[in-house]
């Protein structure tokens, strides 16, 4: 309860103090994420939810999300884990539809090394076209620059890919969106080749200030 | 402001013209009816009786008339135009009618008219105007050259209005100011315009009523004539652009997530793209088939930016003027009576 009043404060602070030219949108997601790694091996379906704060001030763009998911191995007998993953991106747009974006991500796997856990930092694009008044959408696309692997290794090609939609209220208030995401990582072990590659959609409402 | 109300105000009794007036002196009236039977040296005879007698001025005045007429009459020209010339300062606007009145009297008349220092046919008008913007337009006419001078005495003022040397018709302004620039206070005035020629000195003069009055406020305007503001606002028609870009950034992400796959991985179940694009494809397709938002016509809203800020500048220069007309009087002009010789 005490929580709920502070959040409700917060917000209302937000409510208040947000300039012209200022927007922080408040996102839940629902998640959905297929998770492949090593050789020709079986697919890891899963199913969370997650979380972001977008916050435009003018130019410059900020993103800070994450998600938790409950991943099951396809194959039977094998053991399901849990998937948590958090991305940091700043972007500067330097046209209305396209911006700079860099940032960092980090994954975490419980138990450890039921899959990787990887950190890495990422340059990209953001195209972002408004359809009308209400509704956009736009395509990123970011490569990933040496990626770390709980399990070691290393990455001659990592890049990471989005598509997103998103309708919403004239005045920005409340906004539905869909995202896809691919990432693709070419790690190798010893000159082994073991490839990590994971496709995340998130269905998400958002509250904006 | 001329107020065009009240025209001539010349005592224009018109006898010669000959208009039917009756009079109240048996004599006077004798000798017009012995005129008319061509009895003209009864005519004079009675004339010159009704003289002898109290008799008012217009009365004075019909005999004398008579007498020039019947003179003129009796070819004696030197007695006509000397009894035309009585005729004259009594009523010096009197003029003989040329369709009645035989060009020989018209031509005494105007003889008598010539020797005379009169001024005569003053014409003012009852008038309204802002103290210091308008003016009382005064007209008259000297036979003969004079110098003239037009005063103006009431209010414990004497003014002079204008002087000058005219002869024939004459035209001055009078401003209602005193000297110090302020509205003269309200009150009865005398015009008078006196002539002198030589030894000879005539004046006349008219009383006016002037009361003051205020000025009305100009009022404010909410558009200018032959102007109107535009819609600011176009309905566009139906526009595929939404789906276009739906569509193109839909096949760009579809080609290449299916593009990048690592062959070495088992076949993904794309289910994420699948959702995800169908989703960006519907929303195109609903935002094109929506009605689309009015967008704003930036030539209009300049036009009506413009149109405003003309409206407010001119609403800003009618209250600087109401402001300005707050002080200012409005002088109504009144004639109280008509012009009358003051003496010669």
């Amino acid at each position: 309860m005490m929580r709920a009043a502070l959040l409700l404060g917060v917000l209302s602070c937000l409510y208040t103090t947000t300039a012209v030219g200022q927007t922080i949108r408040f996102r839940v997601d629902a998640v959905g994420l297929t998770y492949q790694e090593g050789g020709n091996q079986g697919v890891d379906l899963g199913t969370g939810f997650g979380g972001a704060v977008d916050l435009r001030l003018k130019r410059f763009l900020v993103t800070v999300d994450g998600t938790a998911t409950r991943m099951v191995p396809e194959d039977d007998g094998a053991l399901g884990y849990d998937f948590a993953q958090f991305d940091v991106r700043v972007g500067y747009e330097f046209t209305p539809f396209l911006a700079l974006q860099v940032g960092g991500q980090r994954r975490y796997v419980t138990p450890e090394f039921a899959a990787q856990e990887v950190g890495m930092f990422s340059i990209g694009v953001l195209s972002e076209n408004q359809l009308n008044r209400i509704s956009s959408v736009w395509l990123r696309g970011a490569y990933l620059i040496n990626p770390q692997f709980s399990g070691g290794g290393q990455s001659e090609l990592s890049f990471d890919f989005g598509l997103g939609v998103a309708v919403g209220t004239a005045n920005g208030r409340f906004r539905g969106s869909a995202e896809y995401s691919f990432q693709r990582i070419d790690r190798e072990v010893d000159n082994a080749a073991v490839p990590i590659q994971m496709s995340v959609a998130r269905l998400g409402v958002a509250l904006g200030f | 402001m001329i107020n065009r109300v009240s025209a001539c105000l010349l005592v224009s009794s018109g006898m010669l013209c000959g208009a039917a007036h009756a009079q109240q002196n048996s004599a006077v009236r004798s000798a017009r009816a012995a005129y008319e039977q061509l009895e003209y040296e009864q005519a004079i005879a009675l004339g010159q009786r009704a003289l002898g007698q109290t008799i008012s001025r217009d009365e004075r005045a019909s005999a004398y008339e008579i007498l020039g007429l019947s003179y003129g009459a009796l070819d004696s020209t030197p007695r006509a135009i000397e009894a035309f010339q009585e005729l004259i300062l009594i009523d010096p606007d009197r003029e003989p009618d040329p369709v009645s009145v035989s060009p020989k009297i018209t031509a005494l008349y105007s003889q008598a008219l010539g020797r005379m220092l009169v001024v005569r046919n003053v014409k003012i008008e009852e008038a309204s105007f802002v103290a210091g913007e308008g003016s009382l337009p005064i007209e008259f006419q000297i036979p003969r050259l004079a110098s003239v001078r037009v005063d103006d005495v009431g209010g414990g003022l004497e003014l002079r209005v204008d002087s000058l040397n005219v002869a024939g018709p004459a035209q001055v302004f009078w401003k209602g100011l005193t000297p110090e620039g302020d509205p003269v206070p309200p009150g009865r005035y005398q015009i008078i315009i006196e002539a002198a020629a030589g030894p000879d000195r005539y004046a006349t003069q008219v009383v006016l009523e002037i009361v003051h009055g205020p000025v009305d406020s100009v009022e404010h305007i909410t558009s200018i004539p032959g102007r109107t503001e535009q819609e600011e606002m176009m309905q566009p028609g139906r526009n595929w652009k939404p789906l276009g870009i739906a569509t193109l950034y839909t096949a760009i992400a579809a080609a290449t997530s299916l593009a990048l796959e690592n062959t070495d991985l088992a076949k993904p179940p794309r289910k994420e793209i699948a959702a995800v694009s169908f989703t960006a494809l519907v929303t195109g397709l609903v935002m094109s088939l929506k009605k689309p938002d009015a967008v704003p016509v930036e030539s209009a809203i300049l036009y009506n930016q413009l149109l405003r800020e003309q409206i407010e500048q001119t609403n800003i220069e009618i209250s600087e003027e109401n402001v300005e007309r707050r002080g200012q009087t409005m002088l109504v002009i009144r004639l109280s009576q008509t012009a009358l010789p003051a003496g010669s």
